[in-house]
Formats: C-alpha cells, sequence, structure tokens
C-alpha cells in the first residue's frame, strides 16, 4: 500500500549541513523562549520533535513520502487555523503569535527536508526567528545568542554554497553585512513612529507581587497618607513637588503643593478622537486636600480570556471606540482610560476597580507598557437628556455632598449666582462660566495661608489657580445646592504629533476636573478651567485625527479579514478530524504491522550480532552467504527469515513462521558453547 | 495438495539429476548447478575454457543422465553453415531432393570450440538455436525438445580465433568457466578413473517429459517484486558504470530472472531469494559487458566488475547490521 518510491531531486547528503541548520534553528527557538517568555515545556517539546524530525527527514530522505507530506498539508491548515485563533483570542502583539506559528512551522517541515531548498527554508525560519527576538530583546544578553547564532551562520552558509569561489566572497560579504548589522541592531533606538502596529497589548505579564490594589505613587516612599485625612494633618508640611510626576495621582491630593510640571512625556495615545484620559477620583474634600474614602476598596476583575469587562454587558467591540496607550515612562499603577470605557485590554491576569471607577493595575506600569481601551461615546449622545436631568436621591449619595466646615461667604455666592436657573443642569452651568469668566489661569499662585480653606482661598483671597483650584471650588460649589460632584485628575488629551499619528501626553497635561452625577444621565465629567472644554465640545468641534482613523478602520478590517479566515478554516477543520482520525486508524494498524514484523528484524539482527561477536561469520553481501559454513540449526534459522521476507506466504503461515523463527532464534541466543553450531569443516569466515 | 506434490517430485528429480552428473563430474558443484539451471530455464551454455577441463565430459554427464540424444560438433575455420544445419540432397531413386539432417537435430548439442570457425558459420548456429527450427531452402524444420547447446570457447586470446561479436554472446544463457580441480579433487579423480570411467556406468534418471514439466514449472516459481526491482536494478547499474562501455539489455535481464527461478529450483524451493540473484548475476552477466579500458578484455577482470556492481547493490528486504 505504502509503496516508497525513489525520487529523483537533487539530495542533500550532507550530515553537517543537516547539523549546523538545527543548530541555527535550536538557538533562534532558545532566543525566542527568552525574550518573548514562551513556556520552558512547549519549547522543549519542539525541539525534541525537531531533532526527530530532522533525523527521519535525513534517513527519509530518498523517499517521497506522499502520506507524510498529505499530513503535513493537512496539519499546516490547522496551525494556520490556530494562528488566526491566536490572532483573535489573545491579542498581545501579533509577532507572538507568528512567532509560535513559524516555530510550529518548522518542527512540521523538518519532517520533509530532502533538498537544500528545503534546508534553506527552515534556514530563513531560524533567521526570522531571531530577528523577532531580537525586536522583543531590552538586553545585551542577546548578543551572546547571536554569538552562538553566527557561530552556525557561518558554517551553514558556507556549506550552503558548496565552496564556490564566486559564491564564497558572496556569503562572506553576506556574512559580514549581516554580522555588522546585528551586532548593530541592538543599539539601534526603537521608537513607535512610522511603525504599523496592529499590536493592542503587550505581552501579559504573570509574576506578580502581592499587591491589594492600593495606589502606589512613584518616587515617594515612606509618606503616610492617613495622616494627611485627619485634622491634624493641617500641620504638616506640604508633600514635596514632584515635576516629573504629578501629584493628583497619590491617595491624598494636597492642594497646598505649588510647582511647575516638567514636559517628559508619560504616554502615547493611538485614537480616533482626541479624549480626556481619567485616572482617579475622590469623593471626600478635607480643607486643603481631596482622597478617597473608601481607598482600599477595590473590586477584582478577573478575566481567562482578554478582554476585561469594565461594566456589566459592554457593547460589542464594532460599536464602541478604540484607544491604545503606549507608556512611555514607569508610572504608578493607575491606568489611564478615556470616560465610558467598556473592553479593556491590559496585560495582567486581573485588574482592580475602585469605588470611583478608578482602575488600578496590580503592578507599577513599566515603560513600554501597551494597552488598549475600547469605551463608548453614550454619554455624549445622551447630552439632549442633560435639560431635563435631575438630582438623584440624597441618601445613595451622602458622600459626594459631604463640605467640611466652609464660610457663608461661599454659599452665599453659590446661590446668588443660580438664583436665577431653575433646572439643576443649567445651575451648574451657571457655576461653570462664572467660574471661566472672572478667575484667570495661572501657575504662578502662593502658598496656601494655615487655616485658610482652599476654596475660600482661591474665591477670594488668591482669585487666581490653576486646575486643582477650580475643580475643587467647582466640586464644593455644586455641593451646596444638592448636585452630587466628585474630584478627578487625569490627562488632558495631549498634542497630537501628525507624523505618527498619536497624542502625545506629557506630565504638564495633567489635569484636574470634576464629574457630577445626574438623573438619567449618570456621571457627567465637567471641566471648569478656562482653558478646558466641556467634554462634549471635544466632539462638536470635528477635531479628527485622520491618522487615527486610519489606522482604526486598517485593524478592523484586518480583525474582519482575520475573522473570515478564520470562519473558512472552521470548515476545513471537519474535514481535518474526519481525515486525522482516517489517518491516525491508518497509522495505527501499520505501526502494529510493522512491529510485527520488525519483531522478526530484531531477532534476526540479534543472531547475526551475536555470530559477529563470537567471529563466526564476517559481514558480507548476503547473510544466505555468510552462515553457509554454520551448523543447520542457523541455515535453517537464516532459511526460515528468508522465506517470511520472499515467500508467497498466507497470513497464517506468515505467523507461524515468525513464531517459529523467534523460537529458533532465542534457542541460538542461549546458547553458550559454539559446539551445537558444527562447521562443515571447511574452516569458518570463508569466502 | 497437487502442487505440493508435484513440487516435490520436481526437487527430488532435479537432486537426482545433480547426484548423478556429480559421479562424473569431481568438486565442480556450481557449475553443474549452473549447467541444471540452463536446462530448466531453456537456455544456452557457453563454456570460455582451456582444454581438457571436462567440457565434453560435462554434456555427455548431461545427456546421459536425462536420456536424450547427444551431439558433437568440432568447430574447423573450414566448415560451413550446411555441415551443421543438414542439406537437401538429390535422390536419384526417387527423383527427389530428400532432406538430409544435420548434427544440430539432437537434444544436447557440445559445440566445440566454436570460436575456430567462420563468422558466417557460427551465426548460421546461434540463428537455428534461438529460433527453435530450422529453414533450409524454404522448409521450417524445428529442431527437437528439449533442445541445448553447449558450446565452448577457448580464451579469446588464443592464437587463430574468429571472436564471437557482443550481439551473438548475448544470446547464450549463461557463460561459465569449469577451471582447474584442486589438488585433492584432481587425486579423487584418478582414483574413480582407474579402472573404467564412470561415465560409461552412468544410467538416466530422468525423461524427455520430466525436463518439460520441469521447465514449465521454472517458469512459475514465485519472484517478490522487490526481487525484481533488485534485478532490474543491477542490470540498469552495469549500463551506469564507468568501467563498463556497454552493459546487459533488456535480455540479460530476463535471463537472470530466468536463471533465479531456475537456480530457487535447484535449491529446493519454489521462490526466489536475493542469493540465487547473487549467484546467477556473474555468469548470465558477464560475458554481456564490454568493458572501456579494453575491448577484448579477459573473462577474470569482467567478472571482477560484475563482483563490485553485485557488493554495491542493496539487497531487498534484510536488514543487517
Amino acid at each position: 500500500m505504502n509503496k516508497t518510491k525513489k525520487i529523483n531531486i537533487k539530495v542533500e547528503n550532507s550530515k553537517i549541513l543537516r547539523g549546523s541548520i538545527f543548530y541555527l534553528n535550536f538557538v533562534a527557538i532558545f532566543s525566542v523562549w527568552y525574550f518573548l517568555e514562551l513556556p520552558i515545556n512547549y519549547i522543549l517539546g519542539i525541539i525534541f520533535i525537531t531533532l526527530i524530525g530532522y533525523i527521519y527527514s535525513y534517513k527519509n530522505r530518498y523517499n517521497v513520502n506522499l502520506l507524510l507530506k498529505i499530513f503535513m498539508t493537512l496539519f499546516m491548515f490547522y496551525l494556520l487555523r490556530e494562528f488566526f485563533r491566536n490572532l483573535l483570542l489573545q491579542p498581545y502583539d501579533p509577532r507572538i503569535p507568528l512567532a509560535t506559528f513559524l516555530i510550529n512551522l518548522n518542527a512540521l517541515h523538518s519532517f520533509d527536508l530532502p533538498t537544500k531548498l528545503d534546508l534553506s527554508f527552515s534556514f530563513f525560519i531560524s533567521l526570522i526567528l531571531m530577528v523577532i527576538s531580537g525586536v522583543f530583546a531590552r538586553e545585551s544578553i542577546f548578543l551572546v545568542f547571536l554569538l552562538f547564532y553566527i557561530i552556525g551562520l557561518i558554517i551553514s552558509l558556507s556549506l550552503m554554497n558548496d565552496y564556490k569561489p564566486s559564491t564564497k566572497y558572496l556569503s562572506g560579504a553576506i556574512l559580514s553585512i549581516s554580522l555588522i548589522g546585528f551586532l548593530l541592531f541592538p543599539f539601534i533606538p526603537r521608537s513607535l513612529p512610522f511603525t504599523f502596529r496592529q499590536d493592542i497589548m503587550s505581552q501579559v505579564i504573570q509574576r506578580i507581587t502581592a499587591v491589594r490594589g492600593e495606589i502606589k505613587t512613584p518616587n515617594i516612599q515612606n509618606v503616610n497618607y492617613y495622616l494627611y485625612r485627619l485634622p491634624e494633618g493641617r500641620k504638616i508640611n506640604p508633600l514635596p513637588y514632584d515635576p516629573e510626576n504629578y501629584f493628583g495621582f497619590a491617595p491624598f491630593v494636597d492642594l497646598r503643593q505649588r510647582g511647575i510640571p516638567s514636559s517628559s512625556l508619560v504616554f502615547r495615545v493611538l485614537s480616533s478622537f482626541p479624549t480626556y484620559h481619567r485616572g482617579l477620583a475622590f469623593d471626600t474634600y478635607n480643607g486643603f486636600g481631596w482622597y478617597q474614602s473608601f481607598e482600599e476598596k477595590v473590586d477584582t476583575i478577573t478575566t481567562d480570556l482578554q478582554p476585561f469587562h469594565i461594566v456589566k454587558n459592554p457593547l460589542p467591540e464594532e460599536r464602541l471606540f478604540r484607544s491604545t496607550y503606549f507608556i512611555e515612562k514607569d508610572t504608578g499603577n493607575v491606568i489611564f482610560v478615556p470616560q465610558g470605557t467598556q473592553r479593556l485590554y491590559f496585560p495582567a491576569p486581573f485588574i482592580y476597580k475602585d469605588m470611583e471607577n478608578g482602575i488600578r493595575s496590580p503592578f507599577e506600569m513599566p515603560k513600554n507598557l501597551i494597552y488598549t481601551s475600547f469605551y463608548s461615546d453614550t454619554f455624549i449622545r445622551s447630552a439632549k437628556l442633560l435639560l431635563k436631568a435631575q438630582i438623584p436621591d440624597k441618601k445613595k449619595f451622602e458622600r459626594y455632598l459631604q463640605i467640611p466646615n466652609i464660610s457663608k461667604k461661599v454659599e452665599r455666592l453659590v446661590l446668588e449666582i443660580t438664583k436665577n436657573y431653575e433646572t439643576p443642569w443649567e445651575k451648574v452651568l451657571a457655576i461653570e462660566k462664572y467660574l471661566e469668566e472672572n478667575y484667570p489661569y495661572s501657575l504662578d499662585i502662593p502658598p496656601l495661608k494655615e487655616n485658610v480653606d482652599a476654596v475660600e482661598d482661591f474665591l477670594f483671597i488668591t482669585k487666581k489657580g490653576y486646575c486643582e483650584q477650580f475643580a475643587t471650588a467647582f466640586a464644593i460649589m455644586l455641593r451646596i445646592i444638592g448636585v452630587p460632584s466628585r474630584f478627578v485628575t487625569g490627562f488632558s488629551p495631549g498634542e497630537l504629533n501628525p507624523w505618527t499619528g498619536m497624542y502625545e501626553v506629557r506630565v504638564k497635561n495633567a489635569h484636574a476636573w470634576v464629574e457630577i452625577y445626574l438623573e438619567p444621565v449618570g456621571w457627567i465629567p465637567i471641566d471648569p478651567t478656562p482653558s478646558g472644554d466641556f467634554m462634549e465640545e471635544i466632539r462638536i468641534k470635528e477635531e479628527y485625527n485622520i491618522l487615527g482613523l486610519i489606522f482604526d478602520s486598517l485593524s478592523r478590517f484586518i480583525n474582519e479579514i482575520i475573522y473570515f479566515l478564520y470562519n473558512l478554516s472552521t470548515l476545513y477543520l471537519s474535514a481535518f478530524i474526519i481525515l486525522f482520525s482516517s489517518l491516525i486508524i491508518y497509522f495505527t494498524v501499520r505501526v502494529i504491522r510493522r512491529f510485527q514484523q520488525s519483531r522478526e528484524d530484531r531477532i534476526f539482527l540479534k543472531v547475526i550480532g551475536m555470530l559477529k561477536k563470537k567471529n563466526l561469520i564476517s559481514y558480507g553481501n548476503s547473510p544466505y552467504e555468510m552462515v553457509k559454513n554454520l551448523g543447520d540449526e542457523i541455515k535453517e534459522f537464516v532459511s526460515i527469515y528468508y522465506a517470511l521476507k520472499f515467500a508467497p506466504l498466507k497470513e497464517n503461515e506468515r505467523r507461524e513462521y515468525r513464531e517459529k523463527l523467534i523460537k529458533k532464534g532465542k534457542k541460538i541466543l542461549k546458547t553458550k558453547s559454539f559446539d551445537l553450531f558444527p562447521t562443515n569443516g571447511q574452516g569458518l569466515n570463508k569466502d | 495438495m497437487k502442487e505440493n506434490i508435484l513440487k516435490e517430485k520436481i526437487f527430488d528429480k532435479v537432486e537426482r539429476l545433480k547426484e548423478n552428473i556429480k559421479k562424473v563430474i569431481i568438486g565442480k558443484d556450481k557449475v553443474i548447478d549452473y549447467v541444471i539451471c540452463a536446462l530448466l530455464s531453456q537456455g544456452n551454455i557457453l563454456i570460455e575454457d582451456v582444454p581438457g577441463v571436462g567440457k565434453t565430459v560435462l554434456a555427455k554427464a548431461l545427456a546421459e543422465s536425462i536420456n536424450l540424444s547427444f551431439k558433437r560438433i568440432q568447430f574447423t575455420p573450414d566448415m560451413m553453415p550446411s555441415d551443421i544445419l543438414g542439406t537437401n540432397v538429390f535422390n536419384p531413386k526417387t527423383l527427389e531432393f530428400e532432406f538430409k539432417k544435420g548434427p544440430i537435430f539432437t537434444n544436447i548439442l557440445l559445440a566445440d570450440e566454436i570460436n575456430r570457425t567462420s563468422p558466417r558459420t557460427q551465426s548460421g548456429l546461434l540463428e537455428a538455436m534461438d529460433e527453435g527450427g530450422v529453414t533450409i531452402d524454404g522448409v521450417y524444420y524445428p529442431l527437437p525438445k528439449p533442445f541445448l547447446v553447449i558450446a565452448t570457447q577457448n580464451p579469446r586470446e588464443h592464437f587463430g580465433t574468429y571472436p564471437l561479436p557482443e550481439s551473438q554472446l548475448d544470446r547464450f544463457f549463461i557463460s561459465i568457466t569449469i577451471g582447474y580441480l584442486s589438488l585433492q579433487e584432481e587425486l579423487d579423480m584418478l582414483e574413480k578413473q582407474k579402472i573404467f570411467h564412470p561415465l560409461e556406468k552412468l544410467e538416466p534418471v530422468l525423461d524427455k517429459d520430466d525436463v518439460l514439466t520441469m521447465q514449465d514449472f521454472t517458469k512459475k516459481v514465485y519472484i517478490h517484486r522487490d526481487i525484481l526491482e533488485y534485478i532490474t536494478q543491477i542490470v540498469r547499474n552495469t549500463r551506469e558504470n564507468p568501467k563498463i562501455s556497454l552493459g546487459a539489455g533488456p535480455r540479460g535481464s530476463i535471463s537472470l530472472m530466468r536463471a533465479s527461478q531456475a537456480m530457487a529450483i535447484i535449491r529446493g524451493r519454489d521462490y526466489v531469494i536475493p542469493d540465487d540473484v547473487l549467484d546467477c548475476s556473474v555468469p548470465v552477466l558477464v560475458h554481456r559487458v564490454v568493458l572501456k579500458e579494453q575491448v577484448e578484455s579477459p573473462r577474470q577482470k569482467r567478472e571482477e566488475v560484475v563482483k563490485e556492481i553485485l557488493e554495491r547493490t542493496k539487497i531487498p528486504r534484510i536488514k543487517l547490521p
């Protein structure tokens, strides 16, 4: 059935070349393992399979192996399908599914490497894997892998060209260029601009030290934020100002801090529209700062399959807007997302969500981290409802209405501003307008005097300030008229870089604003700072980011193609399963047959090996010839073996002969002395 | 069951034939095997050897053992084809031409020193043995069955010979040499022949019909496909060997297959094993190849090349360490 036919192609016989190519693959796979953090079991298994494949393809290099090829083709389809599935299910970096796909493909292909061309495919796959791991490498240890790789590269390149002088120089040139390129590669600064990337999150970080979800602030140690919450906290000196880190992302926002933020880059955002990046929200004001009354109380959101669902029953991705964040600077554990985020791809096994809808990562976010939020704009669409919106039941929102001891001056001012308006929304707009028109924005303000409330200081003494002052005053004024409000810190949209199509958000873009709660709309963000806008105004301005739109639609298009191909590939799957199972049955039958056949071969080899060991025979062309001077027992044994191999036997006869052969073989093997195998007097080892 | 009995009978008869010939020819078991092999495969034998090693005795012993008619032609340079095939002679009594049969009308023909006669006569004989009959003046006369030619030729380099061309040589089924006996064997032979020649006391063990059934049976011997592949591989290798300028043709492969089948019967088997092929390869192929370095190369050199080819060709299905 399985006639192995000989093939008429130029078969590669060099063991050294095969060995060197395998070595290249070995190094490349290990380097991918190291830098892409793939599981070690998988890698060891793959290397084992590849090794077996190399040996198998060397032994069968003259055969057509049609069955194997059919099997390989089917399996390649399957691998392709898995590749698509990985792209869809675990949208980390597409390079990781690509790398695993290539590794799997290479392991499969290693079973059929008769010619030099096939070997060169394997070689190129190792090269691609090396490049992928080089892209991922952030440590100079890559040079070690590179060194090992180049050793193999020299051997295989020279062997591949058969030492022809003309190509020898060429390969030398290629080798030296690639050597220089490889050596320079790790030092080339790799930045995001000008690269089209479909990746929406980095690789999942599994190793997490125990975190309970508390807010972590970079560069600040040994500060007991809880002391500031107490009334005596007023007597403690203000927290030192850190121009590199905004003080709003801390358990306590101290309004006494003064300073000018630096303009270093915090993150880049790839999105179709400019959005505010919400960080934390605070509900309690104590006269000089904000804190969360339930800072430690967090919900843990886990997922086996990305993304995380931030809200219950999120909309499908097609109806949401995408915004991908590329962290450029080590920051704390506050995850910045646009208002209305419903799905979040974040490279962690779980995330935290606090009482104020702030999202926190279980680790401090390192540089180069990538995550993506899918947010809805339902709040903007419901803007028309605002005019009829009502103040909710006060009991539920007690903590958003809490006011510390504030002088009656503030209350009177608020009532004065809002006396001509009826609906809550109109009153809110009136207060906002009052603040924007009468108070200038300034970073240069004197320190807060002792025993003076921050709101009073802003409204009546300093009469200018920056966003924290505006937001604090606005929030407290709204609370006076009974509107639940909270203080929000985050980032303003940042500047659009037209070359990269990304918004660049810097420390100086750190911002604070206010969220109010009105029935039936929910939490509404409002920015009372003069330079800021209403949230909805951003959209009304129609400030589209063309590149962002292109990227968004492209990624959606690619996604659809992948979906289509994936659905197509499920069609294969059923056919594949049927074929696969029939192949398995066929192969098991074959293996059983071969095992039975190999039993006779094994006993025969054992006997011949023993005779040789005892110097009774020397190896010649034919066993029949070899044993012709030995005793009848052995001669008979050999002739039974020959009959099994060449005679036209029926199945039962064959079985009988096989049993006889094995019985005889065992008997011969047990015999210790030579006397049982008398020679015919012509001597041993003749002819 | 019937077949099994036939099989056993044939094996037994071949064994008896062998034993019978062994009584006369001492120490040349292999040569006897080849001769019987040619008989079973309906092929003709070319013996290349020096005079006086027992060529005639061998042919006679074979003929006597089977109760077949035997004739001998001593070839000389002045011989004509009609001297072998026969001729039409005018009979004055009947006033008609009568066909007078030549010596070729026999079962076993010993053509002695075939390379001493002219090419014309040689080809006359070879055509007759190839076609199994003689056509003279438009009338076809079939040769008796079984028919076996045992031709002898002196080594080619000997003086006064007309060497057979390759095309003629190809018509011989196998070519063998007998060679001298070892010292002990020659001594035995002298002892045996002191009083009378054993040929005189030889009795037939087979008859004509037995030979025909055996020849029939030979064609039915089972050959595994891998062995056929092995045979073609060997023959192909003679064509592709760099030392050989002219390899064996398809007739060589057919002959090798037939010889292997016959050899299997001689060794008491009804299926062919690679060793049968191995043993037959040298006599079947050696006269069919022409070496590059020397067109008229001695047999020994050709044998070496063929053996080299055999060693290089992988035996099928047998696993060896």
